[in-house]
């Protein structure tokens, strides 16, 4: 029974990996296809995680999330063949721009198991183009909310739902393209499956889907107990909020359950784009708790119950609407990770924020898709790749960039200190991008900016709108959070 | 058409009217925002299905600037839906670029079938406090595009076969800061479409479909004969009108609206070609508020007993060329359109008629500054405090007739606030609204005097302001002089110097006790003003509309100290200035 439960279970992790590789071939965005900002997963009727690939720790809950309010939405009104997207931070979601397409799926009548990618979309308007607004001061200014809303229904396509998505878009076509691709890697999903629970029975499927979370939970628990059981300490820092440092703090305690988080003392900063949701609060902690061992446990709803989490209603760990979030995962998660470590007395820490730009043509072009300039990411102490907190999005190749977007990333360097020297140089027109430096928990600036342009170069600061001159040149220091392996 | 046809086609015309009365009724007794139930901002319609075109065939006096605007809305929704319209069905849409304004203008419209198709279409459109995007209550003077504006919203079902589609709603509710106003409003917007749906299933129950088309047939061309008629009584020939709206709140200055009308027997035609391109700043007309204020300046022009459908355009083409200030592509931001550049429009249409039918003009231009304020009630709901009570005075004269009312002519429909109601709904205190001396545009017949409001806040409070009509005054006709220029103060307190906003301020902080001060530039004066009656003059310095001063430089009337007219100097006056 165990082994077939594993061989059940294993293909449905296929069919997971099937549907994020799906996505990520046969979309258009930069985002998804070379930044891999999303999150594929299959969910129980519960909703329960039943397996999940992330390119990001901060999908770690949200889909689940996200799936959860579409399934309180339509309690009683969904059917085979519907597809709903939601995307909202105040609907089991985090940061603007980020949609969740969930696919529910009816085997024999009923809502077993389903589908649902979360995915970073190029623009869905905002006061900027792209996701990068450094000083956003509510939640529409990131973008618009989308509360749960059915693109299909009984498989028949709600036009006037679509038209309403990507009119709220100044990349209408990447978006249409991103979520029409979405759509047939669900559909996929779907069908895979029917197959299964067709072939290996309802019952198994389920059998199996409920021993690996009790599975993931048992070994992760057990992981946990042993590192930190009993350990109950708190930590604190600050976050540089619109009105001032903003305190948050954590304690975290580890008992047979799990993790428990409880942020009392935390601050609110309504004006602010720090703010955090309940669920990135959790997968930060999950992720900074567990990082060494997460490759080896599957990722499902056992690692998801591990963590409890408690926050003042209206702080930056709990908004309340309309306050911002735009920037929680660029500042915010990584001050979390490094509190929990901290406090559970892991030297090493994951990684840390790092500069960020949003580049666009000038504002009043219609079709005007953002690009992100994330040439690198800050060294971190785990060696090769990206830091865990980037999870495992890749960096953009240099060449597609030129390519596609005449951006030519001029140097990408170590240098001795082991922070990333990047330069990229503006072939394309004149743009504009947003800059958002982040302080790092010193309060220095984490990293630097310079631009160059018409013979000056001048050092920046988060900002917005700055125009790149043709011939402009960007060039970006990535702290290092970490030694180079080569001393 | 025999009598008996002529006497139905009116019955069932006035019929189709009190409908849309009863709409306009059921929204102002029913919507929550004090935008609807106290200012009226707001108009409602019923259309037809001719073919897979609408056209608007009975309309309830409202916000005049909506009149037209809707038909297109209309249109836009349906074609949207072409295949896809069934009983029960209420579409809303506000997308500038898909037969909309500015986005706080949601439509809300529902097919009446007969004979399974839809023939009639009542529809509601009204202004929003709030549509998300980056600024509370939707105008955002930093706008470079039209996501900057507010939420887009192309035409959408909220109702589908008579079961609110509450998936639809809740996405509204969600993009709007006043949640607790929406609700209500649509709510309001859709029950009147409902109700007016029901009376005129009775009205063709009664009546039968092909008579009710009949009817409407008969009205529109009877509207349509009267405007011809109108328009064949001016002299054929080429008329040219120009005007500027000051500035596009980012740099550019004088943008210029230009209409060259050619009176050819009983057919009109407005040419906009040489209006400044579209502007980076948000002040562009979408080609349906453009059109919508064509239509106030042209149904101005004539009697005001021609009922106000579809045969009001029929004689007139417009040709307004793609990419301009008043017809922009997208995405160009259009948030405050429907104060200018729609204002420039009228003005310039006005002007260019002034020149063939001088006595037909003049009362419908006018120039508006915005200012609105927003904040939080102590539980934290925001509010959004349009300033309709600032907004007031501003009409220019006519023919006969002193500007007068306390509402610009363009938005008739909507009315001043009750100053109690204001200051119950919002932490506000109406503390002046008066007319001031010497600042209307003299003539002949003067316009609307100057106003002055000041509204304090009691609570913290964000306020921006979009001057206009400063640099380009509200126009006077036929020798009658410009309106004064508008002028709008931040007062942070009552021991601090006043901020004379010079072009715009955005989101200025004003702390409690903050106040705005609106100094509102009177209308323009129809013809010259040494023909003015002194008798009039010495009515208005009585009134404390003019000065004794005033009279005496503006009209060449002469007063004594006791404001006694000393008709003798004052004629020798007005000779004096013209021999000179």
């Amino acid at each position: 029974m165990i082994v077939r439960s594993q061989i059940v279970y294993s293909r449905l992790c296929a069919i997971v990996r099937e549907l994020a590789e799906t996505v990520g071939r046969t979309a258009r965005s930069r985002g998804l296809t070379e930044g891999r900002r999303y999150a594929a997963a299959v969910l129980t009727g519960a909703p329960q995680l039943a397996a999940q690939v992330q390119f990001g720790p901060e999908h770690a809950y949200l889909v689940r999330d996200s799936a959860a309010t579409v399934l309180d939405r339509f309690a009683f009104n969904l059917f085979d063949g519907d597809v709903v997207i939601v995307g909202d931070p105040y609907s089991g979601g985090s940061t603007p721009q980020m949609l969740t397409v969930v696919a529910p799926l009816f085997f024999e009548g009923e809502l077993v198991l389903f589908p649902a990618v979360r995915a970073q979309m190029a623009d869905l308007a905002g006061e900027f183009p792209g996701d990068l607004h450094p000083f956003a001061a509510e939640t529409w200014q990131d973008a618009v909310r989308f509360t749960p809303l059915k693109i299909y229904r009984h498989g028949v396509l709600q036009r006037d739902a679509l038209r309403f998505v990507l009119r709220n878009s100044r990349a209408e076509k990447i978006v249409a393209a991103d979520l029409e691709a979405i759509v047939a890697a669900l559909r996929a999903s779907c069908a895979a499956l029917v197959r299964l629970m067709t072939e290996h029975g309802r019952a198994d499927v389920e059998t199996a889907v409920a021993s690996a979370i009790a599975h993931s939970r048992r070994v992760a628990a057990a992981d946990l107990e042993a590192r930190f059981g009993g350990r109950d300490e708190t930590a604190e820092a600050t976050i540089p909020g619109a009105g001032g440092a903003v305190p948050l703090k954590v304690r975290v305690a580890v008992g047979p359950d799990g993790l428990t988080l409880d942020l009392a003392g935390t601050g609110s900063d309504p004006s602010g784009p720090f703010n955090m949701t309940p669920g990135q609060v959790k997968g930060y902690g999950l992720v900074a708790a567990l990082a060494e061992r997460l490759d080896e446990i599957a990722f499902n709803d056992g690692l998801l119950q591990l963590v409890t989490a408690t926050a003042p209603k209206g702080s930056i760990a709990d908004p309340v609407l309309p306050a911002a979030t735009g920037l929680s995962d660029a500042l915010t998660g990584h001050r979390l990770a490094a509190l929990v470590r901290r406090a559970l007395g892991l030297a090493e820490r994951l990684d840390g924020p790092a500069p960020a730009i949003v580049a666009f043509r000038p504002i009043g072009a219609e079709e005007n898709p953002p690009v992100a300039l994330d040439l690198a990411f800050p060294l971190a102490a785990q060696g090769w790749g990206p830091p865990v907190l980037a999870g495992r999005r890749t960096m953009p190749s240099a060449e597609e960039m030129e390519a596609r977007e005449r951006l030519v990333v001029l140097g990408r360097e170590f240098d001795e200190t082991g922070a990333v020297r990047a330069a990229v140089r503006n072939d394309r027109m004149p743009l504009e991008a947003n800059f958002f430096l982040p302080q790092a928990a010193d309060g220095a600036t984490a990293g630097s900016f310079t631009l160059t342009a018409e013979g000056a170069t001048r050092p920046l600061e988060s900002a917005t709108i700055v125009p790149i001159a043709e011939g402009g040149l960007v060039e970006i220091t990535y702290p290092a959070y970490g030694t180079r392996a080569d001393g | 058409m025999d009598k008996r046809s002529v006497v139905l086609s009116q019955v069932i015309g006035g019929s189709l009217n009190t409908i849309a009365d009863e709409m306009s009724a059921t929204v102002t007794r029913t919507a929550r925002s004090p935008v609807f139930n106290e200012a009226h901002d707001f108009t409602t319609a019923i259309f037809e299905m001719n073919g897979l075109k609408s056209r608007l065939v009975a309309q309830s006096p409202g916000c005049t600037l909506h009149l037209y605007a809707v038909a297109m809305a209309v249109d836009r929704a349906i074609d949207a839906f072409k295949h896809d319209l069934q009983p029960g069905d209420v579409l809303l849409a506000s997308d500038p670029y898909n037969g909309g304004t500015h986005i706080p203008d949601l439509v809300v419209v529902t097919p009446v079938f007969r004979d399974r198709k839809p023939v009639l279409f009542p529809a509601v459109r009204a202004h929003m406090g709030d549509v998300g995007g980056p600024v509370a209550g939707g105008y955002n003077p930093h706008a470079r595009d039209v996501w900057q504006d507010g939420l887009v919203m192309p035409p959408v079902k909220i109702v589908e076969r008579g079961e609110r589609r509450t998936e639809m709603l809740d996405l509204l509710v969600a993009n709007n800061r006043i949640a607790h106003w929406i609700e209500g409003d649509l709510a309001s917007m859709i029950g009147a479409c409902e109700m007016a749906g029901r009376r005129i299933e009775a009205l063709l129950d009664r009546y039968g479909l092909d008579t009710v088309r009949d009817a409407i047939q008969a009205n529109v061309d009877y509207s349509e004969r009267r405007v011809r008629a109108e328009i064949a009584s001016w002299p054929d020939g080429e008329y040219v009108g120009e005007t500027f709206v000051d500035h596009d709140y980012q740099g550019q200055r004088d943008v210029r609206v230009v209409c060259k009308a050619t009176v050819k027997g009983s057919d009109l035609t407005l040419d906009f070609t040489g209006s400044d391109p579209q502007t980076k700043g948000f002040i562009n007309s979408p080609i349906a508020n453009t059109l919508s204020f064509i239509f106030i300046a042209l149904t101005t022009c004539c009697d005001e007993d021609i009922p106000i459908n579809e045969g009001c355009m029929a004689p007139v083409t417009c040709i307004i060329p793609e990419g301009t200030v008043i017809n922009p592509t997208r995405p160009a931001p259009v948030g405050t359109c429907t104060c200018s550049a729609g204002a420039e429009v009228t003005e310039a249409v006005l002007l260019a008629l002034g020149r063939c039918a001088p006595e037909r003009v003049g009362v419908n231009a006018h120039k508006m500054p915005l200012a609105f304020s927003y904040g939080s009630y102590d539980d934290g709901r925001m509010w959004v405090f349009l300033n309709f009570i600032g907004f007031t005075g501003g009409a220019g004269a006519a023919y006969e007739t002193d500007g007068w009312g306390l509402y610009p002519p363009l938005m008739t429909g909507v009315i001043l606030p009750s100053i109690e109601m204001t200051e119950i709904q919002y932490p506000s205190r109406v503390l002046k609204h008066e007319y001031v001396a010497d600042m209307t545009g003299a003539g002949r017949w003067r316009g609307a005097p100057g106003l002055e409001t000041v509204t304090q806040h009691l609570v913290p409070s964000l306020s921006s302001v979009m001057m206009e009509g400063v640099r380009h005054t509200a126009k006077g006709f036929a020798g009658g002089e410009h309106g004064a220029p508008n002028r709008v103060f931040l007062v942070e307190s009552a021991a601090a110097d006043a901020i004379d906003v010079p072009e715009y301020a955005f989101m200025h902080a004003l702390p409690p006790g903050g106040m705005l001060r609106t100094v509102r530039g009177g209308g323009g004066g129809w013809g010259p003003a040494i023909e003015r009656d002194p008798d009039a003059v010495r009515e208005d310095v009585l009134d404390g509309y003019v000065t004794r001063d005033g009279a005496l430089a503006d009209y060449g009337v002469v007063l004594d100290a006791a404001l006694e007219l000393d008709r003798a100097a004052t004629e020798r006056e007005r000779a004096r200035r013209v021999a000179a």
